[in-house]
């Protein structure tokens, strides 16, 4: 991970909560304690909209699989759907009943998932006029810090220790203790393995077994929710932590292979890595940063518009 | 040369809109009389004088268009004219003695007994949960009066004076002026004047000291008397009379809130010192003077000294309050109607802290010392004795679930025990040979529930609370406590702190997904045995709550159940019938067939019940074989010949029976008493009547054979158009006499309409054996 610091962009919207690249990493959603979520091209350093529209902070934001929509979490307990073009919130589903800490949609963006503080994972349905969830899942004991959704499963990580695997395809739930509060919850791009969050650690777990494949240590986590995932290529486990610096393991090895220093020692709690090429983005206070081992070269399309 | 004209013109603002010449305004302003101040009836408000106001009467003048009109006044030798005592509201108008008059007549309560509320305002309700007055606000009233003032109005202060001892004349006025020049009596005591309280404020804004600025107050919450006395001033002996307000304000212009404003001379300062403050300021000096006479005429002064002009600056010294002799430093406290009630005095509450066990056993007249033996007893057991013992609680051994067999009841105990140990099978050990196997199961298998079922309640608790590590009541709380250890971890937690995930630390349950995610997720729904009764019973919650009105019909389930039987047996007897039909036709004597189709019947039932069933056509069949029973008694008393031809009719009308709705009659039906009708009956009769009944619609025709002004009425239902005539009023025939009855029940029968629509069809062939049959029957029984 040879990451050179690239760009850092000013979100002003207070705190940035999650950071997030949408499905082709060409833009990146940032959202603020200031109640709005911002649409930025990292690449070029080009601030592009504002959703506002949430009544509290913006925990959580993603893009839709065509990028046309947009979609949030926050701590006014409501989830919004967006329309990326104009900026309005197509609807606003508030049935849960506490804060809103993550969102996903599915792979085609027909459904929306929401965890909430509230210990229940709500799914919605956003292709017909329904206001209710269509499903609340409702097992877990505390609240869920973390969901991933795969082709056929959801996982959520909550606070209560546990991992939930829910397999639409066999109609099961698998539950796998971690014996620690589970405060992020990943999964690797082979979709084979769950990368586990807890404090001061990072677990890998097999996902058919649920046995434990390797710890990652060596940073600290502190009070934060702080992230963690893999890269894009598999090869390392990479994490945020209180000391300003992005930690990278090798996935095999379980070694430090390199820090990112944010040259600040407040905590980066957030980041996404680019789907297809080199990139991180990662959140630290006000800021985003972007991270990648060259300059995005400018697409050709682009350069025959100019 | 115009236009150029026009365009040396520089137009600023909007011009006028042009003046129709149609609406041109009126040039005069409203004459005086045209204008009117009505009240909120639309009448005129102002006349007559004595509202005061200043367009009063007529035309804003006293008086009317006619001028003052006197009361009539008319007498004659027929009717003389009764002294009339005029009293004021005669001359008033009704507005005067209203709200705003100046004569209410409405009686009201003084404020201090109304609570500081209008008479209005009491009777008002408060729309809120509590009907009638808000209690709170009854509770929480504020006081009208302090106790401060209470107090000192019982020792005959009032309102107004100064506190204090009374003083004379001179004492109060300085002695300037001889109450007697006055004409007062020297010896008449006078309160007081109030002392004017004097309270430091806080200094909020940020005018110079002295300052205030202009009162925010509304102008109408000035005091003000409408009889007032017109305010005199007097300055230098030189009477100063102002009335009213300087500028009058007209009763049209609206803005002016100020109309009763009185403008008060004494508001007006005239000069610097006043002669009540000069006067005062005077005493005061004459005061000093005296005192300092006094202090220096005492001491000669020495020489080289003069006595000193000025008093030099003493401290104050404020006495401490004397207690009134008769204060009590005990404070009684004084009991909120809403607490709860306090018995006793503070050391009775304590009292009961301080009883232990011992003091109780005392008061309730236990025997100590056996009872501290027994603690002690107690004790050394629990410290010698081995497990078993130990766990034993006095509830565990009162319980005696086997008390009536003394041996089984030991071995119960005992049983306790090896559970303690954890020796489950150690019961086998103490059970008597002379027991058999099974009987050993079984008293191990009651022995085991009784355990489970009378565990008392400390073990029950147990369960869910794990032991501390520490004694509650250890002598030093500041000891730091060591964490307590769980004592027994569940296995994932204990894999888990281990790192041994994997099957112990992995749950998996049954869950299903909502089919529309699965849809959503393009996944095919996962077709769990479990899952799918899962959504069943989910679909079903789903459906329940759809509100249906026939949900409260408490037949309609019955009715339902019906139906379906129905539809399963109607063919099966269409069948039957048909083929007693057939049987009938061909022989006289069809015994061993018809015995053949019954047993046919009861096979079909046989083969359709469900265990559930079974009561219902318990409540269809067993009705029905009663009455057969009732039937063949009757039927007994006929004759032997009779007999086969009867049961062989006898058998189908039983089939048919099972449409018949054992329901309570309904609607019209329900005040009718057939019951009432049938033990009247003759056994013969009943036998027939029965079948009637049980042929339901079919007796009709009978019924029509024998009646013959009956027989017209029926018309084949194609003919006909329109609704259907009623046949009979019904409630008439309750007063039939018990022969007619025969065919009234019989019209009364109703019948599933479903069901006899289904019947027709066989009907037809059917109708005219019947008859066959029928007249067969009446034959043979005349």
């Amino acid at each position: 991970m040879d990451f050179k610091h690239l760009r850092t962009i000013d979100c002003k919207q207070g705190a940035v909560r999650k950071v997030r690249f949408n499905v082709d990493g060409v833009y990146c959603i940032s959202s603020g304690s200031d109640r709005t979520v911002k649409l930025w091209n990292p690449h070029k350093n080009l601030f592009l909209k504002t959703y506002s529209g949430h009544g509290n902070e913006v925990l959580d934001a993603c893009g839709s699989a065509d990028s046309s929509y947009i979609l949030s979490g926050g701590a006014d307990k409501s989830v919004i759907h967006w329309e990326v073009e104009t900026g309005k919130p197509l609807r606003r589903l508030r049935v849960h009943v506490s804060n809103v800490t993550c969102v996903k949609y599915n792979e085609e963006s027909t459904l929306a998932f929401s965890g909430s503080r509230d210990n229940t994972v709500m799914i919605w349905d956003l292709k017909s006029f329904n206001f209710q969830p269509i499903q609340v899942l409702k097992d877990a004991k505390d609240s869920i810090t973390s969901i991933q959704i795969t082709e056929s499963e959801i996982i959520t990580g909550s606070l209560d220790c546990k991992v939930r695997r829910y397999d639409i395809r066999s109609g099961c739930l698998t539950t796998d203790y971690i014996g620690e509060p589970v405060i992020s919850v990943n999964i690797t791009q082979d979709g084979q393995c769950y990368v586990v969050g807890s404090a001061n650690k990072i677990w890998l777990f097999d996902k058919s077994t649920g046995e434990l494949l390797n710890e990652y240590t060596g940073h600290e986590t502190g009070d934060y929710q702080v992230e963690c995932g893999v890269d894009r290529k598999d090869r390392h486990v990479i994490s945020g932590a209180v000391d300003g610096n992005i930690y990278c393991w090798d996935l095999i090895g379980g070694s430090i292979v390199s820090k990112l220093n944010h040259k600040k020692a407040t905590t980066v709690h957030s980041f996404d890595s680019h789907p297809t090429s080199d990139f991180l983005v990662t959140a630290i206070k006000e800021n985003i940063w972007l991270w990648g081992e060259e300059e995005m070269e400018d697409e050709p399309e682009e350069e025959e518009d100019n | 040369m115009s236009e150029s004209e026009d365009e040396d013109f520089a137009f600023y603002g909007v011009p006028l809109e042009p003046i129709d010449e149609d609406n041109v305004p009126r040039k005069k302003p409203f004459a005086i009389q045209d204008q009117i101040a009505t009240d909120k009836q639309g009448r005129r408000r102002f006349h007559g004088a004595f509202t005061g106001g200043f367009s009063a009467g007529f035309y804003n003048s006293v008086g009317t268009l006619e001028g003052w009109k006197p009361s009539q006044f008319k007498s004659s030798r027929e009717k003389k004219a009764d002294v009339v005592a005029q009293r004021p509201e005669d001359f008033m108008d009704d507005e005067d003695t209203e709200e705003f008059g100046i004569a209410p007549t409405l009686l009201r309560a003084k404020p201090e007994y109304s609570g500081g509320k209008s008479n209005k305002r009491r009777f008002e309700l408060s729309d809120g949960p509590i009907p009638g007055e808000p209690v709170l606000k009854n509770i929480l009233e504020p006081p009208s009066v302090t106790i401060g003032m209470k107090l000192l109005m019982k020792l005959g202060w009032k309102p107004g004076q100064g506190v204090g001892p009374m003083l004379t004349w001179a004492e109060k006025m300085g002695g300037d002026i001889d109450p007697e020049e006055l004409g007062l009596n020297p010896n008449v005591l006078f309160p007081p004047d109030p002392i004017q309280e004097h309270c430091i404020n806080a200094k909020s804004d940020r005018f110079g000291l002295g300052y205030f600025g202009l009162s925010k107050e509304p102008v109408l919450t000035e005091r003000f008397s409408l009889f007032d006395a017109p305010l005199k001033v007097s300055e230098n002996k030189k009477k100063l009379s102002i009335r009213g307000q300087a500028f009058g304000v007209g009763a049209f212009e609206d803005d002016d809130e100020d109309i009763y404003a009185k403008d008060d001379m004494s508001r007006y300062d005239f000069s610097l010192e006043t002669s009540a403050s000069l006067k005062e300021a005077r005493r005061k000096e004459r005061q000093k003077e005296k005192e300092m006479l006094a202090l220096t005429e005492d001491y000669n002064c020495i020489e080289g000294f003069m006595p000193a002009k000025s008093q030099g600056h003493r401290k104050k010294y404020y006495p401490p309050p004397e207690l009134p002799p008769d204060f009590d430093p005990n404070i009684t406290q004084r009991k909120s109607r809403f607490g709860p009630e306090v018995v006793g005095n503070v050391q009775a509450v304590k009292g009961k802290h301080i009883i232990n066990s011992s003091d109780r056993a005392i008061i309730l007249g236990e025997t100590l010392p056996d009872h501290r033996k027994e603690c002690e007893i107690d004790l050394e057991e629990t410290q010698t004795d081995n497990k078993t013992e130990e766990n034993k609680s006095p509830d565990e051994l009162s319980f005696r679930p086997f008390i009536s067999d003394p041996a089984k009841q030991a071995r119960y105990e005992r049983y306790l025990g090896f559970i303690n140990i954890g020796a489950n099978d150690a019961l086998k050990n103490i059970q008597p040979s002379a027991m058999s196997e099974w009987e050993k199961q079984r008293e191990a298998k009651e022995f085991e529930q009784a355990a489970k079922l009378y565990r008392p309640l400390s073990g029950m608790m147990n369960d869910r609370f794990s032991r501390g590590g520490m004694l509650d009541d250890s002598a030093e709380p500041l000891t730091p406590v060591p964490n307590s250890q769980p004592v027994d971890l569940d296995p994932w937690v204990k894999a888990a702190k281990e790192k041994k995930f994997g099957k112990l630390t992995r749950f998996i349950a049954d869950w299903s997904p909502a089919s529309l995610l699965c849809k959503r997720m393009n996944i095919p729904e996962p077709n769990n045995s479990e899952v799918t009764l899962a959504k069943v019973a989910e679909a079903e919650k789903k459906r329940r709550p759809k509100f249906s009105v026939f949900d409260f019909l408490d037949t309609s389930k019955e009715t339902n159940v019906i139906e379906t039987e129905n539809s399963v047996i109607v063919p099966e007897e269409t069948k039957m019938e048909s083929k007693v039909i057939n049987n009938l036709s061909e022989k006289e004597n069809e015994k061993p067939k018809l015995i053949l189709s019954e047993s046919n019947y009861d096979n079909v039932i046989k083969f359709e019940d469900p265990q559930e069933k079974m009561d219902l056509f318990k409540a269809i069949f067993a009705s029905s074989d009663e009455e057969s029973d009732v039937e063949k008694e009757g039927e007994t008393g006929d004759s032997k010949n009779e007999k086969s031809n009867s049961k062989a009719l006898e058998k189908p009308t039983s089939s048919i029976n099972v449409l018949r709705n054992t329901s309570p009659p309904r609607g019209i039906f329900a005040n009718l008493d057939l019951d009432a009708l049938k033990p009247k009956k003759l056994p013969q009769e009943v036998g027939k009547e029965k079948k009637d009944k049980n042929d339901g619609i079919k007796t009709q025709n009978v019924n029509d054979t024998q009646n013959p002004s009956t027989a017209n009425t029926p018309v084949a239902p194609e003919l006909m158009y329109g609704p259907t005539l009623p046949t009979k009023p019904i409630f008439i025939q309750k007063t039939v006499a018990y022969e007619d009855s025969e065919s009234s029940s019989s019209e009364i029968e109703w019948v599933e309409k479903s069901t006899s629509k289904k019947k027709k069809h066989s009907k037809k062939h059917k109708k005219e054996k019947k008859k066959d049959k029928h007249k067969q029957k009446k034959k043979k029984k005349k």
